[in-house]
C-alpha cells in the first residue's frame, strides 16, 4: 500500500512517542540494527545491542525490511519491503527526529539499500512497475534525501545489493520477478517459472553495465540476497519461487570476470533450506559467509574462498544475521524473538529471547 | 526520540532476564500426529471443489438471465438479475479466500474481483468504455484480454448500478451497457469453469494437493497443504476485518475511509459475509476444527478443543452480524450501522489469532514471522 508523503510524517512523529521501547541504561560497544514486529502488530526498527536490549527504536507505519548504515555519519535508513514505498532514516547516535521519505508514485522499494562510501548518496532497489524493470533509486543525503535520479539494475526485480570493497561498483542482486502492485497486494510473482535472475555490476560513477551474469534459462530461482567478501568475492543466496527444485543449487560465490560458482552443501543441509535462503553476511575477516533459512530454521556457515560447508545452527524461524567485530562469528536474529551469537569455533552463545518478531535482516552498526 | 521511565527499563530488564534461559525451541514436545493428507482431501472434496461449483453455476444462472433480459435492454436491473447478481457475489465470497491452486494463474483473482482499486482504475476505465460505446468490451473472448479492472464482479458492479446507468438513457446507451454485462457475466462463467476444471482433472492441480510430499513438485511436505489452508484461513479472516470492513470504515491503515468494495449495488456486506461463510464451511464441513480437535481424543489439558469451538462461535458472531446488516444501503454512512461493524472486528480478531495458535500447535506449523512470510 502506498504511504503519502504526509500521512508518513504525521505518522513517525506520533508513533515514535508511543512506541515506548525498553533502553538500555548503559550501552554497550557494538550495536545491530533491524526491523520488527511488536505482538500488537505495530512495527518499528531498532537499534540493540547483542544481549537484546535496545539502545533505541523508531515506529514504521507498516512492514519494515533492511536497514542500511552510512559508513561516515552512523546514520541508520531502514526500507519498506516490497511493495512499501516509504524510508525512514534515523540516528543511531543523536537524538534527532527521524527523517521519512517515499518513492516516486510509480515506485516501490525492494527493501533494500546502500549508502556510498562517502555518504552523501544512498542508493535503493525499486521497482519500476509500470515499465516491469528495476531500477536503483539515487537520494542524495544531504538533501534530506531528495531522490536525484535513478541507474537501471539491468535486470527484474532487483533485491540486494552491495558496494564492491575495492571498487566504485554496485553489484545487484537482479531477483526476476514480475510484480505489481495491483496483483496479489504487491507480492504475486507474475512471471512463474519463468523467473529472470540475474547478478549484475553496475559502474557507479556512469551508470554502466560492467558485468551482468545469469543461470541459464528463465525458471524458477531467484538471487535475492548477498553480501561481499574481504576480497571482493559476492556471496548470493537465492530462493526457489513456485514449483520446488531440488536439484537447484542455494549459494552461489562469484568473482568478477568469472563465471557464479553454486557452493555444494551437503544434501540434507539443503532439503532442510527448502529452497529458502533468508539472508546472507559476511564476517569481519571477510572469510566466512553465513547463510539462514527461516524455513529450515538454521545458520549455516561456509568459508567464502573454498566454498567450504563449516557448520549449521539450528533456531526456529531465524532470518536476521549480521557480522560481530569478531571474526568468524555471527550475531542473528529470529522471527520468534530471539537473538543468537553463533560462530564457526563454538557452540551457540546462549539466547536472548526479546518480546519482538526480528523481521529478515539484521546489520551491525560498525 | 524515546525516553523512557526507570520502572519501565527494570521492568524489561527483568523480562529479559527472564526470557535469558536456554532457547527452548528444542525442548517442545512431540506433536501429535495431524493427519494433513486427510484434510487436504476433506477440504477438496467438500469445499473446494463445491465452492467453484456453485459459483461456476451461479455465473451460468447470471449469463442465462442477462441473455434473457437484455433482449429488451434496461436501466434499472430487473430483480432477476439482482438476484442472481447477489447470488454470485455469495458464490464468489465463499471462495475468495482460496488463494492458491488455479485461481492463480493468469490473473485469475484479479479478473474475478479487482479489489483493492488502488488508483480507481475500475471506475475511470468503465466510464470510458461506456462513454466511448467501446465495442471490444461487450464481447467475452475479447474482453478477457483487456484490463483487469474493465473484467469481474467490480465492473459488473458499476456496470448495473454505478453512475449512469438509468431508464432514461438512449436505447442504444442501454443496448451496449446490457451487452458488457453479458461479456462480463460470460466471461466469469470461463473463469470459474476454468478453475473447477483444474481442481477437478485427476491430472490437473487437484493431484499436486492430493500427492504432498518430496516427490511433488508444488507441495514438498504433506504439511505444505495445511500450511496454505492455515494462510488462507488467516489471510481471509484478516481481509473481512481490515480490508472490507477496517477500511471502508476508516479504521484501516490509511487513517481515512476507503471506498468500499462493489458499493454501487450495496453488495459489500454481502459479500463480507459470504466471505465468512466459505470460511467457516472450510473450517467445519471442510474439517479443520475436526483435524485441530479429534472428537475421540480426551486428552485436552491445553484446551484446544474449547479454543476451537470458539474460533466457530467467534465467526458465527460476525456473520450473524453482518447478515442482518446486508441489505442497509450504504452501511458505511450510516452511524448505528457502522458502530455494529466495528464490534464484528472483536471476534474476527479473536478467531483469527485463536485459529492460529491451534493450528501452529496440532499441525505443528512454521508460520513464522519469516518462514511464513518471508522476503
Amino acid at each position: 500500500m502506498a504511504i503519502s508523503r504526509r500521512s508518513l510524517l504525521l505518522g513517525c512523529c506520533s508513533s515514535v512517542l508511543a512506541a515506548g521501547a525498553p533502553v538500555q541504561a548503559v550501552p554497550l560497544a557494538t550495536f545491530y540494527a533491524a526491523a520488527r514486529r511488536a505482538s500488537d502488530g505495530s512495527y518499528s526498527a531498532a537499534i540493540f545491542t547483542a544481549d537484546g536490549h535496545d539502545v533505541r527504536a523508531v515506529a514504521l507505519p507498516e512492514r519494515g525490511h533492511d536497514i542500511t548504515v552510512c559508513p561516515v555519519t552512523r546514520r541508520c535508513v531502514v526500507f519498506a519491503r516490497r511493495p512499501g514505498n516509504f524510508a525512514i532514516a534515523f540516528s543511531a547516535d543523536r537524538d534527532e527526529p527521524p527523517l521519512a521519505f517515499t518513492t516516486p508514485p510509480d515506485r516501490h522499494f525492494y527493501g533494500h539499500g546502500i549508502f556510498s562510501r562517502d555518504g552523501r548518496l544512498l542508493y535503493a532497489t525499486e521497482n519500476d512497475f509500470e515499465g516491469a524493470r528495476g531500477v536503483i533509486g539515487i537520494y542524495d543525503v544531504t538533501a534530506r534525501f531528495k531522490r536525484v535520479g535513478e541507474i537501471a539494475s539491468y535486470g527484474l526485480g532487483p533485491h540486494d545489493l552491495a558496494l564492491l570493497r575495492r571498487q566504485s561498483v554496485l553489484v545487484i542482486a537482479n531477483g526476476g520477478l514480475r510484480e505489481h502492485p495491483d496483483f496479489g497486494g504487491g507480492r504475486r510473482v507474475l512471471n512463474p517459472g519463468a523467473i529472470d535472475t540475474s547478478l549484475a555490476y553496475v559502474d557507479l560513477e556512469t551508470g554502466d553495465l560492467l558485468e551482468r551474469h545469469v543461470l541459464g534459462k528463465p525458471g524458477v530461482l531467484s538471487l535475492r540476497h548477498l553480501d561481499v567478501g574481504g576480497d571482493d568475492t559476492v556471496v548470493v543466496g537465492a530462493q526457489i519461487e513456485g514449483a520446488a527444485d531440488h536439484e537447484a543449487a542455494l549459494v552461489f560465490t562469484h568473482r568478477r570476470q568469472k563465471a557464479l560458482n553454486a557452493v555444494v552443501l551437503p544434501a540434507e543441509l539443503k532439503d532442510r533450506i527448502a529452497g529458502y535462503v533468508s539472508s546472507v553476511a559476511v564476517d569481519a575477516s571477510g572469510e566466512v559467509a553465513a547463510i539462514t533459512s527461516s524455513r529450515g530454521s538454521l545458520t549455516a556457515m561456509i568459508e567464502i574462498r573454498t566454498g567450504q560447508f563449516l557448520r549449521t545452527v539450528s533456531c526456529a524461524d531465524i532470518s536476521g544475521v549480521s557480522a560481530t567485530p569478531m571474526p568468524r562469528a555471527f550475531l542473528t536474529t529470529s522471527g520468534e524473538g530471539a537473538v543468537l551469537p553463533v560462530s564457526t569455533n563454538d557452540a551457540p552463545g546462549r539466547a536472548v529471547t526479546t518480546p519482538w518478531l526480528w523481521d529478515n535482516h539484521a546489520v551491525i552498526i560498525a | 526520540m524515546i525516553s523512557v521511565s526507570p520502572t519501565k527499563v527494570m521492568a524489561v530488564m527483568l523480562l529479559v532476564l527472564a526470557a535469558s534461559l536456554p532457547f527452548p525451541a528444542d525442548a517442545q514436545e512431540p506433536p501429535r500426529t495431524f493427519d494433513h493428507a486427510g484434510l487436504a482431501r476433506q477440504v477438496l472434496e467438500r469445499h473446494i471443489v463445491p465452492g467453484y461449483s456453485r459459483f461456476a453455476e451461479a455465473a451460468r444462472k447470471l449469463s442465462r438471465t442477462l441473455d434473457r433480459d437484455c433482449e429488451r435492454p434496461f436501466g434499472k436491473p430487473p430483480k432477476a438479475v439482482d438476484r442472481d447478481v447477489r447470488e454470485l457475489v455469495a458464490a464468489w465470497g465463499r471462495v475468495e479466500h482460496i488463494n492458491f491452486g488455479p485461481v492463480t494463474v493468469d490473473n485469475r483473482l484479479e479478473r474475478i474481483l479487482f479489489f483493492p482499486d488502488r488508483r480507481g482504475l475500475g471506475g475511470r476505465q468503465v466510464a470510458r468504455a461506456l462513454e466511448t460505446s467501446d465495442p471490444a468490451v461487450t464481447d467475452a473472448t475479447a474482453l478477457a484480454g483487456r484490463s483487469v479492472a474493465l473484467q469481474g464482479l467490480g465492473a459488473l458492479d458499476i456496470v448495473l448500478y454505478g453512475p449512469g446507468q438509468s431508464d432514461s438513457n438512449k436505447p442504444e446507451q442501454l443496448a451496449h451497457r446490457c451487452a458488457y454485462a453479458r461479456a462480463i457475466a460470460a466471461n466469469l462463467v470461463s473463469l470459474a469453469q476454468a478453475i473447477l476444471d483444474e481442481w477437478s482433472a485427476p491430472d490437473g492441480y487437484r493431484q499436486h494437493w492430493l500427492n504432498a510430499g518430496p516427490a511433488d513438485s508444488v507441495f514438498v511436505k504433506p504439511s505444505e497443504t495445511t500450511l496454505a489452508l492455515a494462510k488462507a484461513f488467516n489471510q481471509g479472516l484478516e481481509r473481512v476485518r481490515d480490508e472490507r470492513l477496517g477500511a471502508a470504515l476508516g479504521h484501516g491503515k490509511q487513517r481515512r475511509k476507503m471506498p468500499a468494495v462493489l458499493d454501487k449495488g450495496s453488495l459489500s456486506l454481502a459479500l463480507a459475509k459470504a466471505n465468512l461463510d466459505g470460511l467457516l464451511e472450510m473450517y467445519e464441513i471442510g474439517g479443520m476444527h475436526e483435524a485441530i480437535a479429534p472428537p475421540d481424543v480426551k486428552d485436552d489439558a491445553d484446551g484446544i478443543a474449547a479454543k476451537a469451538n470458539l474460533v466457530a462461535r467467534e465467526m458465527k458472531t460476525a456473520r450473524d452480524v453482518l447478515a442482518g446488516l446486508e441489505r442497509v444501503p450504504k452501511p458505511f454512512e450510516h452511524a448505528p450501522t457502522a458502530s455494529r461493524l466495528i464490534s464484528v472486528g472483536f471476534p474476527l480478531k479473536n478467531a483469527r489469532e485463536l485459529a492460529h495458535e491451534i493450528l501452529t500447535r496440532t499441525a505443528n506449523l512454521s508460520l513464522g514471522f519469516n518462514s511464513s512470510d518471508g522476503d
